[in-house]
């Protein structure tokens, strides 16, 4: 069993043997959650957990990750959105700071607690309610964070925690707040642009300059040389002897740039050797890392990033009672 | 002593009239006897069929490029590739070649992010072109439809050809007056003279509206030096090499002439001005009997200087001696004068009307040949007298803004 320690008049519960066990505590026996785990993929899997649960005084109720296991969680990259799954980090333990946030907690609860589970709700529909309790309650709105992690680089963690397969996480939960928005639930402000693979949709993509003949990547770029006194142009290659810059045409030294000469652009050589094109403009090719599709820049799939808020629609229809 | 203008007289007009006259004449009988020649020569082209790259290299051309992509798709000749320099340009001709090569009517769009000059720019090109051949052409050239195909063919009809010229006609004469003039003075001296020149084989400037080189050639030469007036120097460096220039009178350019007389009067100016630079100073060898020493080139030159240069002084200079000593000789002197270069232009103008294709349309223009004496006579003569002292003592040509600063001040510095 975890422990529970009163801090003021709060009863607080140190979760460690629960996490380990994968088991949900009771959550009438306590105020407060504070995770007392050090493994960062076991609670992961635990605020999940809570975020999943059906019982509106669990999936509320205000947990904490210590400040002090911090480092530890952090250690791996893909941990770095840990605190988005929760109420974020206290330090030692000062639960006081948090006191306006449990209170409106409780006073929610308290309220609604009894009065739901008369409504019917779909899937989806439990998923927005569960969504809007918290973010109300925590007075937020709902707003994307980077992650390495994610498909397309952005994620919105405790919507998708509630799917269980990344791209259905990406997917879904954007098709949820769309529908949301659309039904004129939720207000969007419009935060970033992403450009993503045309087939799965992600967004770790490897861009390219390619030779426009035979399409490798191995490209040289040298700069071109315009020799000022005779017009001669061409790639620095041309002019280069041992360390010197000499004109090919009419065989004078070059040294003072724009003076003697100057650098009006590029150019580029293809370096397959069955190849050997020079031309000036390669053309880009990306290629998804994730699905390894090769695809054009203007075939990507171009998507915007949005954060949501409630409108007062909104608010009125996951308030009800009925 | 004063009246020593009489003798000027006797230049012009055996030039003008006898040997241009009996010139023209064989010319164009030697072309309809070696018929025969001609068309083998067409046949060799048409089963080899090379690729030839057509260059274009200009600063802010852009709105010229949709003319040329047409033109040059209505040509009979099609193994073209088109090649397009851009140096620097300033408005949106970046955009509209990019447009047009990744629709694949321009072969290579090349950019040149700082301006360099009319040589750097057709430098760059010549370094991508991958033809047998290479024409020049500026942006708002407009060829007729066989122009390429007939500038071509003297490379198979003769050995040794270095560069062919072709013919250009005024596009815009009803413009203005000025373009009207220009359209008799380019039938004139360009469309009978250059034939006859070519004959001669004193033929002076492969004009850079159109014309055609071997790539080899080009290459050998090191390409195009810095300008104004590239044109003339190129066609010089390939005399010197000991190759042909010709003169193909049926490969017809229509291109733009300056409209305003301000704008011709520069332009006059700055081609008096290469005479006098490239004629007289960087290619001062070709007058030098020394071992390089070709009698073609020499005539070539001295033609040029004689009529153009040599004359226009005595003329002006002839003026001034009028003005001040004797000004009541005018009374005499200018009616005298007016009606000698009258008849002498209508003589030349029928030489026009008897070998040019739309004799109707050169027709219409007869009335203005009263102005012609008066044009090419006294304005022309100013015009070019001007520019040769200009550039004779100060060095005006590498100032003008028609190149960069930063290449002329180079050039000037060792004497290109």
């Amino acid at each position: 069993m975890d422990k529970i320690v009163q801090i003021y008049d709060k009863r607080v519960l140190l979760l460690d043997n629960s996490i380990e066990e994968e088991t949900l505590p009771d959550p009438d026996l306590s105020d407060v959650w504070v995770v007392n785990h050090h493994s960062p993929s076991k609670v992961k899997v635990f605020l999940k957990k809570i975020i999943r649960s059906e019982n509106l005084k669990v999936y509320l109720k205000p947990v904490f990750l210590q400040r002090e296991f911090k480092k530890g969680y952090e250690y791996f990259r893909e941990n770095l959105y840990i605190e988005e799954l929760c109420d974020g980090y206290i330090e030692n333990m000062q639960i006081q700071e948090k006191v306006q946030l449990l209170d409106r907690v409780n006073y929610f609860v308290q309220k609604y607690a009894e009065n739901r589970g008369h409504k019917q709700l779909s899937g989806d529909e439990a998923i927005l309610q569960s969504s809007f309790d918290y973010y109300y309650t925590r007075q937020k709105s709902i707003i994307p964070i980077k992650s390495h992690n994610s498909l397309s680089g952005y994620t919105h963690p405790r919507i998708e925690a509630h799917f269980f397969s990344i791209e259905n996480a990406d997917k879904y939960s954007r098709v949820l707040l769309k529908g949301a928005f659309s039904e004129n639930l939720l207000d969007r402000e419009f935060i970033d642009t992403l450009h993503l693979c045309h087939h799965c949709g992600g967004g770790f993509l490897n861009y390219r300059e390619i030779c426009p003949k035979c399409k490798s990547h191995n490209l040289k770029m040298i700069p071109l040389i315009h020799h000022f006194r005779c017009a001669y142009i061409g790639p620095k290659t041309d002019f280069l002897y041992k360390d010197q810059l000499i004109c090919p045409k009419c065989s004078s030294l070059l040294l003072n740039p724009g003076v003697d000469y100057d650098r009006p652009g590029s150019t580029f050589i293809c370096k397959n050797t069955s190849c050997n094109n020079q031309f000036q403009h390669p053309p880009i090719l990306v290629s998804c890392v994730d699905c390894e599709t090769d695809q054009s820049p203007h075939e990507l799939v171009v998507r915007k990033v949005y954060k949501y808020s409630f409108t007062e629609k909104g608010l009125q229809h996951f308030l009800s009672l009925d | 002593m004063l009246r020593w203008g009489w003798y000027i007289l006797l230049l012009d007009i055996p030039r003008f009239l006898i040997v241009e006259g009996v010139s023209l004449i064989l010319s164009k009988k030697k072309r309809r006897e070696t018929y025969a020649e001609w068309k083998i020569a067409e046949q060799r082209l048409k089963n080899e069929y090379p690729l030839v790259t057509v260059l274009v290299p200009g600063h802010n051309e852009g709105k010229h490029l949709y003319k040329l992509v047409e033109s040059l798709k209505r040509q009979t000749y099609q193994n073209i590739e088109l090649i397009v320099v851009d140096d620097g340009s300033t408005d949106n001709t970046k955009d509209i070649g990019h447009n047009f090569e990744q629709r694949g009517d321009i072969n290579l769009f090349i950019r040149s992010e700082i301006r360099g000059g009319k040589a750097s720019a057709a430098n760059m090109g010549l370094r991508y072109a991958q033809g047998k051949y290479v024409i020049h052409l500026d942006a708002d050239s407009s060829l007729k439809d066989d122009a390429i195909e007939k500038i071509l063919i003297p490379f198979y009809r003769y050995e040794n050809v270095g560069a062919v010229g072709g013919n250009l006609m005024v596009r815009n004469e009803e413009d203005s007056l000025a373009a009207t003039m220009q359209y008799l003075e380019y039938l004139q001296s360009i469309n009978v003279s250059r034939i006859v020149l070519s004959y001669l084989r004193i033929y002076k400037i492969v004009s850079g509206a159109f014309g055609a080189f071997p790539k080899a050639i080009l290459d050998r030469v090191g390409g195009w030096d810095v300008g104004p007036g590239l044109d003339g120097d190129i066609t010089v460096k390939i005399r010197k090499i000991n190759h042909r220039i010709i003169f193909e009178e049926e490969a017809i350019c229509h291109t733009h002439v300056p409209v305003t007389w301000k704008k011709l009067t520069k332009q006059r100016l700055r081609w008096s001005r290469s005479l006098v630079r490239f004629r007289l100073r960087k290619h001062r060898d070709i007058w030098i009997p020394n071992m390089n020493f070709r009698f073609s080139n020499f005539m070539s030159f001295f033609e040029n200087i004689l009529f153009g240069l040599i004359l226009d002084f005595l003329w002006v200079f002839y003026m001034i001696q009028i003005l001040v000593m004797e000004p009541t000789f005018l009374l005499i002197w200018f009616p005298f004068k007016y009606s000698i270069y009258l008849i002498l232009s209508i003589i030349q103008y029928s030489y026009c009307l008897a070998i040019c294709d739309d004799k109707g349309q050169v027709f219409k223009k007869i009335i203005y040949i009263p102005l012609y004496p008066i044009y090419m006579g006294y304005y022309m003569r100013i015009v070019r007298t001007i520019g040769y002292i200009d550039e004779f003592f100060f060095y005006d040509s590498y100032k003008d803004a028609w190149n960069p600063i930063k290449t002329s001040s180079k050039a000037k510095e060792f004497g290109a």
